[in-house]
């Protein structure tokens, strides 16, 4: 785990990073159904308790510098939030902190728009090991 | 390093970003200025005619030439890099918030004889 200064983050901002930092969708499902990924909902409490995954985990961007041990350092940890302005936030500050993390370009509700009906019902499935 | 995001609370979301229309008011009134984050090969093919342009990965070197008194609106096409570019700017100490609608946005809000609706 390396940290790196913001400065020399900026510093080294290319166009290979600028498509790093994001994930779509599907890379996303794929990653954490093969146990490469973790999927962290930065939103507020309220927020995820009014509505949420049935995976991934809560750590809301405020408690993310104080809760960072909870993160598996071998894992891609893909924030994400209702669009992507949070995710992004935290996707930063882990990224500063040395994890390989990348921010959920569709958002929480692209993600909820694409996993309806059968779509919802193979993806848990497949992470449940029942397929 | 800071940690940045302890202090967010939700109510200082909006704080974080200006929509078009509360940039254009400010920027008619001298109070903001337009900061085009985008790398230069972008910023080739397509260009705003006013405000800076600052590629995103010189802002640490090129702090000296944004302005301190006046709110400073990050900007790239969406609004994925200008958001990493207010965290900087922010920690910088500078007053900045990220364009909501980005570029692609202002362009649209300023086409045809709505063009006119920002004072060049």
């Amino acid at each position: 785990m390396k940290e790196i200064s913001f400065d020399d983050y900026l510093k080294s901002f290319d166009y290979d990073e600028r498509k790093a930092m994001k994930i779509k969708l599907n890379e996303m499902l794929k990653l954490y159904e093969e146990g490469k990924a973790e999927i962290i909902d930065i939103r507020f409490k309220d927020e995820y308790e009014a509505w949420h995954l049935g995976f991934g985990k809560n750590i809301p961007l405020n408690e993310l510098p104080n809760r960072i041990d909870e993160l598996d350092k071998n894992k891609t940890i893909v924030t994400v939030c209702p669009h992507y302005d949070r995710a992004e936030i935290a996707r930063l500050f882990l990224k500063l902190k040395g994890f390989n993390a990348r921010y959920l370009t569709d958002g929480l509700l692209g993600t909820v728009d694409y996993l309806r009906g059968d779509k919802a019902r193979d993806y848990i499935a497949k992470i449940k090991g029942e397929s | 390093m800071a940690n940045f995001p302890e202090n967010i609370v939700p109510s200082e979301m909006k704080n974080f970003r200006i929509s078009i229309d509360d940039f254009i008011e400010a920027y008619n009134k001298g109070e903001a200025e337009l900061v085009d984050i985008r790398v230069p090969m972008e910023t080739k093919v397509w260009q705003v005619n006013f405000g800076l342009k600052i590629p995103a990965n010189e802002l640490p070197k090129r702090l000296d030439e944004l302005p301190k008194d006046k709110l400073i609106a990050v900007a790239c096409p969406h609004t994925d890099r200008s958001n990493m570019a207010r965290v900087y700017l922010a920690e910088q100490g500078f007053n900045v918030k990220y364009l909501v609608g980005g570029l692609l946005g202002l362009m649209e809000r300023l086409k045809g004889g709505m063009a006119k609706d920002i004072n060049l």
